[in-house]
């Protein structure tokens, strides 16, 4: 089998995986495409070489961390502080911008998600979207076990504190 | 989780929400959770959390896919030779070797696993068969961060390899085997506390020890090889 079609065959089923790790990691759609592209182009160096993982996933997702982390850390701006004052919009029910942003639930969701620290949207995103075991997370972002288990939940909780009243306010 | 280990309403939600208690470490949580508003808590909240990550899932555009597509149908695959021209350029290398090479490749002089550890700590890069399937040791009270943990295969021999880098991002390399590993050659013995060998070659430390573990430690700097072994002989391995 041609290696190409063989490497494709066997990653392009988590592209979609990589992609939303790859929106959680730099904030523009544009330079999440690139850096799923790149992602696939060293994956594939990578694969030719002989180096085939056991999983596709947690390999691709390592790859696009580190390559995340090396080239796109200049243009990633320090998540925690512009996104904060929206995430208290999202959070203040008595905010005007409430109404707009209900009938927004994907970018309100998003503007969430880039409120929270870099290593808690890391971890949900390889864990909640990705499907990776904790295990796995911890080894693609070079971090023990327990700071992921503690990442994710402390990730959760704030999601779930930050939109309960979204959500609470739409099933009522 | 409960009862055999400190309350961590925190830790054992995480770990029920993300599916991965052991189905008697779950019953006896979720008979914990009936009597500790604080685990019941956490847990809905951890539940609610997953489900608003999980509906943040997005569909990739349509267009990347193609766009991947083409740039790998032009990445460059290396041509395998066929066998007598490779013979031809094993011949050849072998006198560019002799010619021109002695002093940067020693590590040809090297039992095939430990030439293959010296080139992955070289490069920084570790030709991986999947993640390491062991918890690293945690080496962050000797100023070691981890950076990745890989099962990989050194010439022939099974070995998980974890990377660490200090604060002024210089790596080291440890390399532990249920097998212990080759000498390597011109080394001399350790005297002290372990059963093991420290060598120099293509610039490189290498220390080799059997406890905790069967090890080799690889860096350029020897004060980082240094650490990482004491670091492994005094940190109650992995959590
Ligand atoms: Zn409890």
């Amino acid at each position: 089998m041609d290696p190409r079609e063989e490497f494709l065959s066997s990653t392009m089923g988590a592209m979609d995986l990589v992609y939303n790790i790859a929106r959680r990691m730099v904030p523009s759609v544009e330079d999440a495409q690139d850096l799923v592209q790149d992602t696939y182009l060293a994956a594939f160096a990578a694969w030719v070489k002989g180096r085939k993982p056991a999983r596709v996933e947690p390999w691709l997702a390592t790859i696009c961390l580190n390559l995340a982390r090396s080239r796109y850390r200049r243009d990633s701006r320090r998540p925690q502080e512009v996104p904060m004052e929206l995430a208290q919009a999202v959070a203040d029910p008595s905010d005007p911008e409430r109404e707009a942003l209900a009938s927004l639930d994907a970018a309100a969701l998003r503007r969430a998600m880039w409120a929270l620290k870099e290593g808690q949207r890391v971890a949900l995103a390889l864990v909640d979207i990705a499907g990776l075991s904790t295990r796995e997370a911890a080894q693609a972002m070079g971090t023990p076990r327990g700071t992921v288990l503690s990442r994710l939940h402390r990730g959760r909780r704030s999601l779930a504190r930050l939109l309960g009243d979204q959500v609470k306010g739409r099933e009522a | 989780m409960i009862g055999r280990r400190t309350h961590d309403p925190e830790r054992d939600a995480a770990l029920y929400v993300s599916g991965e208690m052991r189905s008697t470490d779950r019953r006896r949580f979720e008979a914990h959770l009936l009597r500790c508003d604080d685990c019941w808590r956490e847990v809905s909240l951890g539940r609610d959390g997953r489900g608003m990550v999980e509906a943040s899932r997005e569909i990739a555009p349509p267009g990347l896919r193609d766009d991947i597509r083409a740039s790998i149908s032009v990445a460059p695959v290396p041509r395998r030779l066929p066998r007598r021209l490779a013979l031809v350029a094993a011949v050849v290398s072998v006198l560019a070797f002799s010619i021109f090479g002695a002093a940067q490749v020693r590590s040809r002089h090297q039992p095939p696993p430990i030439a293959a550890a010296l080139t992955a700590a070289r490069t920084e890069t570790l030709a991986t068969r999947g993640p390491s399937e062991l918890p690293a040791p945690n080496l962050s009270s000797q100023g070691l961060q981890l950076v990745m943990g890989e099962l990989v295969d050194l010439a022939g021999l099974t070995s998980d390899a974890f990377m660490y880098r200090n604060t002024a991002g210089e790596a080291v390399l440890l390399f532990t085997s249920a097998i212990p590993f080759p000498v390597a050659h011109d080394a001399s013995r350790l005297v002290v506390g372990v059963n093991g060998w420290t060598a120099q070659s293509d610039g490189m430390t290498l220390v080799c020890g059997d406890r905790p573990m069967n090890y080799l430690v690889i860096a350029q700097d020897p004060s980082l090889v240094g650490l990482v072994q004491r670091g492994l002989v005094t940190e109650p391995t992995p959590s």
